[in-house]
């Protein structure tokens, strides 16, 4: 938001409204922080914690391919790179665990530097390609310097996080699931403030035209380059916090599964909203949480019903929700009587997107 | 060191084999479709299940029935993921992002399938042939002498096909300009469904012959799949030629990094350089005139 926006806001006539989405978000967060208090089964704060991993996984990797645009599938490897960064300092040196969530955020960030040098140079869908060769790269790496990484079969006893001599997996992972949800928060709302700003704009006009941004003066690829940047320190802390709840860092984070997962919870989400990858993640956790007694047969479960959603909703659940509130708020506005401007304007922006 | 080299071509060129099989149908879907099939590695080990269903377990057929079942299965099987996973996605927004996505689920749903129709029992399959081969100290037997003979044949088959034939002048058609080939009255829902078919046929060819070289699983396909990527971005996406250079040359470096500089480096020395060739030449390194 400019300075020139928020002056309008204070003059604006719906001054009610502009105060109504603040509140809301604030009684959504003192919610979201209060569902620990209320979730107290040491399993479900396992869950809990599953699920907040996932959450800001999804949500960050979808700065690069919602938000932006750019088919990255490298985000998983870099959170892998957070991760193992974090576990062999803290267990192979005996670093501070705190001190490692930086080292990690920067080896991301570092990591995706490498990540970028092909989507500098190509488009499309061949930057999946070269983002996806990427992340074989860091499995390779870490199977073969095995001295350092602990091979296939990993590193483990990493310690925990610790305030006051406290371990922050004390108490049922109390802390834990405070931090996932503080860190899960400021992604959202961070995110937020990041779409409207005028780089996020910026973003999104190269996304919709590309030739027209350019001719506007927007230099893409630094955008693209930021962008890249941003999302991977996220993917690096998202990698500390993982390896920290777990304790254990290991290959399985680099497999096909685990990134198909995640993607299926931004495209189920809606990877065109911000909010769209955290229900995702949200409602993939319980859907696996609800078939692991059935083996195999979850994942074909799983799999098929996510199919059944991306093929009848496919800008996701948020997509849907969103189309849905539009209908409803042109049918309010047509049946007042009031000219349906925005409504109108909404309707037809999805139809060019459908 | 003749003798190094001697295996080091020999499995060189095994690997370029099965290699250019995957590789060949990706490229097919790729240049055709627009798109990335991410269950390709899925098609070729369903094919191969398929095929040991006629061939050893519950049907113990022989292998020149059972093999050939196998590849209509096959091909049934691909026209099935274009009807599910490419036609209804294809045409929307981000069609090849969404498409990768779905392919991705897919692969994750076949394999759970494999892994509860069939079992997790380790499973091998006979080979096609029993005869062996020396040359120098190194020896060529079974499926392995199969893939280097069959695999350029095929492919060379299908790129006559493509070149000479109404049938491959229609594909092309469709390949370069949709609109104006459905305006001749082409019907490029056919197109798409035959060429994913073609290519689940090309994965079953594959995935019989590695099946009779190594241990089934239900990830069989995962790490040749991997290797058809690297080889598109060799050899340029959209080109069978490209695409059949850029198998041999792999599985080369390969076979030669392998030799030299042991099993885990290989991967990596593979993937560095074709970093190397992405910044360099970003449309391939084997240029057959811009086709997308």
């Amino acid at each position: 938001m400019t300075a020139a926006d928020r002056d309008l806001a204070t003059v604006a006539p719906f001054g009610r409204r502009r105060l109504a989405k603040p509140v809301a978000w604030g009684v959504v967060i003192v919610v979201v922080l209060l569902i620990p208090l209320v979730v107290q089964d040491n399993y479900l704060r396992l869950v809990l914690v599953q699920m907040i991993t996932y959450a800001l996984l999804a949500s960050t990797w979808n700065v690069t391919l919602g938000i932006a645009g750019i088919f990255n599938y490298a985000h998983v490897a870099l959170f892998g790179i957070g991760a193992y960064t974090s576990a062999i300092l803290a267990v192979k040196l005996g670093v501070e665990p705190w001190l490692t969530i930086p080292v990690a955020v920067l080896a991301a960030v570092l990591g995706s530097l490498v990540a970028f040098i092909p989507v500098a140079r190509l488009r499309g869908i061949y930057v999946a390609l070269a983002t996806f060769i990427f992340s074989q790269l860091c499995v390779y790496l870490v199977l073969g310097q095995s001295w350092i990484t602990g091979g296939s079969s990993g590193l483990v006893s990493v310690p925990n996080l610790e305030i006051a001599g406290e371990s922050l997996g004390a108490n049922r992972r109390l802390g834990y699931v405070y931090l996932g949800l503080v860190a899960l928060i400021l992604v959202v709302v961070g995110l937020t403030f990041f779409v409207k700003s005028t780089f996020g704009r910026s973003l999104l006009a190269i996304k919709d035209n590309e030739q027209l941004a350019r001719s506007r003066g927007v230099p893409i690829y630094r955008q693209h380059l930021l962008t890249f940047l941003l999302a991977s320190a996220l993917a690096g802390f998202t990698g500390s916090y993982f390896v920290f709840t777990n304790n254990v860092a290991s290959t399985n984070i680099f497999d096909f599964g685990y990134a198909t997962l995640l993607l299926s919870m931004m495209f189920l989400g809606g990877s065109r909203s911000i909010l769209g990858p955290v229900i995702g993640a949200v409602l993939i956790t319980i859907l696996q949480q609800s078939l692991r007694n059935y083996g195999p047969m979850s994942f074909i479960i799983a799999g098929v019903i996510i199919l059944v959603v991306l093929r009848f909703f496919p800008q996701g659940i948020a997509g849907g929700v969103e189309r849905l509130v539009a209908l409803v708020r042109k049918r309010l506005a047509r049946r007042r009587g009031a000219k349906a401007g925005p409504a109108d304007l909404t309707e037809k922006k999805e139809s060019t997107d459908a | 060191m003749i003798d190094g080299l001697i295996s080091i071509a020999l499995s060189g060129l095994i690997l370029g084999s099965l290699y250019s099989l995957i590789a060949s149908g990706m490229s097919l879907i790729w240049s055709t479709l627009g798109a990335f099939n991410f269950a390709h590695g899925a098609l070729m080990a369903s094919g191969a299940y398929f095929v040991y269903t006629f061939a050893v377990e519950p049907l113990a057929l022989p292998l020149w029935i059972a093999v050939p079942i196998g590849l209509v299965l096959g091909a049934a099987f691909g026209l099935l993921v274009e009807r599910i996973l490419f036609r209804p996605f294809i045409s929307g927004p981000d069609g090849a992002m969404t498409v990768m996505v779905v392919t991705l689920v897919a692969t994750s749903i076949i394999q759970n399938a494999i892994q509860l129709i069939w079992g997790p029992k380790l499973k091998q399959l006979p080979t096609l042939t029993d005869l062996r081969v020396p040359i120098g100290d190194a020896v060529l037997q079974g499926n392995q002498l199969v893939a280097i003979i069959l695999a350029p044949l095929l492919i060379g088959l299908i790129a006559l096909l493509l070149a000479r034939t109404r049938v491959g002048s229609i594909v092309r058609a469709v390949e370069q300009n949709r609109e104006l080939s459905l305006l001749m009255g082409i019907k490029p829902a056919y197109v798409y469904a035959g060429v994913v078919a073609v290519a689940a046929v090309l994965a079953t060819v594959a995935g019989v012959l590695l099946g009779g070289i190594q241990f089934m699983t239900p990830t069989m396909g995962a790490d040749l799949m991997i290797r058809g990527f690297m080889i598109l971005v060799f050899g340029g996406a959209a080109s069978l030629k490209g695409t059949l250079i850029g198998a041999y040359v792999i599985g080369l470096i390969e076979a030669a990094s392998g030799y030299f500089f042991g099993l885990f480096w290989s991967p990596v020395i593979l993937i560095g350089l074709i970093f190397v060739i992405m910044l360099v030449r970003p449309e391939g390194l084997i240029k057959v005139g811009a086709r997308r």
